[in-house]
């Protein structure tokens, strides 16, 4: 990307929510930085809003993988990834257009086996327990199941 | 203040270009999309999927605590809509909600150029600004007051 997206989140006097989007260089990674800030004390001196969350949103557009063909390789099939932390909180994650042959013969079950899942150190288990967290940072401490979902079609109105 | 977490939102595309994201949350301290950790969870989740991850992006926040003020327009559907011009003459529009009503002309509705806080405000957007492509903006054009409607439940 040629710019790095910064947005200040206002909150109103109803506690209602509004974003001002602003693009700055791309070497800006920290939204509490000289020129975020700068924008945000000019910002307040024209707005009774309370700017409460500066957010800065780099990009990468280097690809990974490859769209292909072939059983379940459209968005609405998912594979659903569940793990726990260490208060036993369940921490789910929905993988779009799964490989079939992560599946057991159900078709509908993760093989925790597959090599892709259980390769130590760098299978999808062991990376995730790694390198992925919670929401307030917590550590994933298990890989509980995997299953696939589709997504629900919509009602007519 | 710093999040806990950084969020990481991975883009997915499958085979008829239709799109997919996937959020994951990674070490507060990683700031940069191209971070080896980022790469490892997109390599493990790409060898799972037929989709293409072709982007990632981070959500990097800080939060500040205080006090909306309560002036006249102190709610986010009253909102000043500046205007500028890029070095290549392309205009681009700011959005900024609940203006202080003393940033306006006697019609309330036109952004006083000469206020000393839209002069701040300006300089500021000119000074350390780009558009999405990474061109710089130049030249502030002027502003006025707009509302948009409240969304129907």
């Amino acid at each position: 990307m040629a710019s790095t997206a910064f947005q200040i989140h206002t909150i109103d006097e109803n506690n209602k929510h509004a974003n001002t989007d602003y693009y700055v260089a791309t070497s800006e990674v920290d939204p509490g930085g000289t020129i975020e800030l700068a924008l945000r004390t000019a910002q307040a001196g024209i707005s009774d809003g309370l700017l409460a969350i500066n957010e800065l949103i780099p990009f990468s557009t280097t690809s990974f993988g490859s769209s292909g063909t072939g059983p379940y390789d459209s968005i609405t099939d998912k594979v659903v990834l569940e793990f726990s932390d260490a208060s036993g909180n369940l921490h789910h994650y929905e993988v779009p257009a799964p490989l079939d042959t992560i599946f057991l013969s159900d078709g509908k079950t993760v093989d925790r086996t597959n090599s892709l899942f259980a390769a130590s150190g760098t299978g999808l288990i062991d990376t995730f327990l790694a390198n992925v967290k919670g929401t307030n940072g917590e550590a994933l401490t298990a890989f509980i199941r995997g299953y696939r979902d589709r997504a629900r079609k919509r009602k007519n109105p | 203040m710093a999040a806990a977490a950084t969020k990481a939102t991975l883009t997915w595309k499958d085979r008829l270009g239709k799109i997919a994201r996937v959020a994951v949350y990674i070490l507060s301290t990683i700031t940069n999309p191209n971070d080896a950790v980022v790469n490892a969870v997109r390599t493990v989740l790409a060898a799972i999927s037929k989709a293409l991850n072709p982007e990632a992006s981070l959500a990097i926040t800080t939060s500040f605590t205080g006090t909306a003020g309560t002036g006249s327009y102190s709610n986010i559907e009253d909102r000043v809509l500046m205007r500028f011009k890029d070095a290549n003459g392309k205009p681009h529009t700011f959005r900024i909600p609940c203006p202080k009503s003393t940033i306006f002309t006697s019609d309330k509705e036109t952004v006083d150029v000469a206020n000393s806080a839209v002069i701040a405000w300006k300089n500021a957007v000119i000074a350390n600004c780009l558009t999405k492509a990474g061109v710089a903006i130049t030249t502030f054009l002027g502003g006025r007051r707009s509302r948009k409607k409240a969304q129907k439940k």
